[in-house]
């Protein structure tokens, strides 16, 4: 006998109980695996896909260059959508009455036109107003530019989806502010803090854990709606790309299976960074160590002494 | 019906009046009424709390004492009479008999001399004990992290809870997430503290601690309004005693006099049940 604590005690006798066994799950296994089998061989043999040419053109600079320019628009208009949804969700909560109207119509009219038909109209903004200038009205004009050399095919791309995407996420943070208990409010109030910095330190922290979810699944969907910019028209993304090289080699199935891959690829990176996201904003709540409710002196002291608190404290702030 | 607001015998040096009631005047309610809507929740509240006084405040549930406590620090508006906090009017501005809103600013600004303790704790669960406790003095004060640091863990070591700054709320008890509660109002430096009810979420067998943490305080001269069902620590901590149902004062006095023999029969009726 080892030296366990059981043994040195003489402590009772750990059960070791025969496990429920689970015949059906091992004739699940074995059905999937069969059907997996099948569609694999069948991928492989059917000379339909044209495996060969996926291989050439998964690497292709075109196609990789695709990948950039996707992943760029649908960071770039999530940044804006998501600084605009802050905004757009603290004004929503607002004692000001005008806020809350503006960003009610934002809400609106943003998520109530279809997201192509206003990247079409970004794309005709140079059409719409050929120039844009700065002045007094009826007065002398301060500056102006062409409104065609400003709004180039990306950043109307990028306003389009992320204007848009903004209305959406302004909904979901609006959630999670209200998700968060009143009296967290309260407490902070009636600590002297201001309403701005009760928002942005303590409520807005808290709302994280029931905004990044809902959020993760914007940025995944964002990702492929990038793919509907060819309205505006943007032609370098990854969609666009892949299907003028199918167009061009009368191959569209491989062309459409890279791109697939790469959509896949990219998504399942995103969804690793949203589980770092969620275990930040998570801290406190999901996922701790459960600590004695009554601990005792000794066990607590040997965990944590009052160096150690500071030392954490030190990066722990949001 | 309700207590005389101004007899100041001698006026003593703040905070030499550890456990009696006779310093200045801190707090002076006069006349509030507070609506909720069609409802009236306090009908005309008079009270003075002095310096370094524990004033304690008992009632049944709806009888307006948590309400009163939230209108001190304008968590609730009062919609009639006045509230000063020193020479402070809480929560207006007096100009040629006609009041003005304060703004949120000046209001944060009234606020922070008042520490507030509530029923349910609310602390902030992405913060840890410590961080919970600098949170007001870095951000509000604008104190250094180094100097709030060492002030909480003083506070922390006040409260018996040193040895658990590094742990999250959830981590806590609800009588260590209390006393936390605590040092994080006296971070602060109010000269005011508020507890509403502070023992009421509480395991029985987790209230003592809390109210020996509120003992202390009261014997270190800080003046305290405390809304509770705890006579006993009422009859032992308090400097005064107030009976409130409906929104109204029906009786004050001294805690111990007032238990021993009450005047009014809501007053003999609600003590026979609780104690």
């Amino acid at each position: 006998m080892t030296a366990s604590a059981s043994s040195r005690t003489g402590g009772p006798d750990l059960i070791k109980a025969v496990p429920v066994r689970h015949p059906g799950r091992w004739v699940g296994v074995v059905i999937i695996a069969l059907f997996v089998f099948l569609l694999v061989q069948s991928l492989v043999t059917n000379q339909n896909f044209h495996w060969d040419t996926v291989g050439t053109y998964l690497m292709d600079v075109l196609v990789i260059q695709g990948i950039g320019w996707t992943l760029l628009l649908t960071v770039l208009s999530m940044v804006l959508a998501t600084v605009l949804a802050i905004i757009l969700a603290f004004m929503r909560q607002s004692d000001n009455p005008l806020f809350r109207y503006i960003s009610w119509v934002w809400v609106w009219f943003f998520r109530g036109t279809p997201v192509y038909t206003q990247l079409v109209f970004w794309g005709l903004v140079a059409v719409l107003y050929p120039k844009i200038a700065a002045g007094v009205p009826w007065g002398p004009e301060l500056f102006s530019f062409n409104t065609q050399d400003l709004i180039q095919p990306f950043l109307a791309a990028m306003l389009g989806l992320g204007l848009n995407e903004s209305a959406y996420l302004a909904e979901i943070f609006r959630a999670g502010l209200k998700s968060v208990d009143a009296g967290q409010m309260e407490a902070a109030e009636a600590l002297g803090m201001r309403r701005s910095k009760i928002m942005w330190r303590i409520i807005l922290p808290q709302a994280m854990r029931v905004i990044v979810p809902p959020t993760g699944n914007e940025t995944i969907g964002m990702l492929k709606t990038t793919s509907l910019v060819l309205a505006v028209p943007f032609t370098l993304d990854l969609t666009f790309v892949t299907s003028s090289i199918a167009n061009r080699i009368y191959l569209p199935i491989p062309l459409l299976i890279v791109a697939a891959i790469w959509y896949l690829v990219i998504t399942s990176v995103l969804m690793v960074g949203q589980h770092f996201i969620e275990r930040h904003y998570g801290k406190g709540v999901d996922n701790l160590v459960p600590a004695p409710v009554k601990a005792t002196q000794a066990v607590t002291a040997a965990h944590t002494t009052p160096e150690a608190a500071a030392a954490t404290e030190e990066g722990g702030h949001v | 019906m309700s207590t005389p607001i101004n007899d100041i015998t001698a006026p003593h040096p703040a905070g030499t009046q550890a456990d009696s009631a006779a310093g200045d005047p801190l707090v002076r309610i006069q006349d509030v009424h507070k609506f909720f809507g069609s409802h009236h929740v306090l009908c005309g509240i008079d009270m003075t709390v002095r310096q370094g006084e524990v004033s304690v405040i008992i009632g049944p549930s709806g009888s307006g004492k948590s309400t009163l406590l939230r209108c001190i620090n304008m968590l609730e508006t009062i919609s009639a009479g006045r509230i000063y906090v020193r020479e402070d009017l809480i929560g207006f501005r007096e100009v040629k008999g006609q009041l003005h809103d304060l703004t949120p600013k000046q209001v944060a600004v009234q606020r922070r001399d008042i520490g507030m303790v509530f029923q349910r704790f609310n602390l902030f669960p992405h913060r840890t004990a410590l961080q919970n406790i600098i949170e007001a003095p870095t951000q509000v004060k604008r104190v250094s992290k180094t100097s709030a640091r060492t002030k909480a863990m003083e506070l922390l070591d006040r409260v018996g809870l040193a040895d658990h700054a590094n742990h999250y709320p959830a981590q806590l008890s609800g009588g260590q997430q209390q006393r936390v509660a605590i040092a994080r109002a006296l971070a602060m430096e109010p000269e005011l503290m508020l507890f509403d009810e502070p023992t009421s979420a509480l395991d029985p067998e987790l209230v003592g601690d809390v109210l020996n943490v509120m003992k202390d305080l009261a014997k270190s001269g800080m003046t305290m309004i405390v809304v509770t069902h705890e006579i006993g620590f009422a009859r032992e901590v308090g400097d005064t005693l107030t009976f409130m149902d409906a929104g109204v004062v029906v009786e004050s006095g001294d805690p111990r006099e007032l238990i021993a023999n009450p005047q009014h029969a809501r007053t003999q009726e609600f003590l026979s049940r609780v104690l």
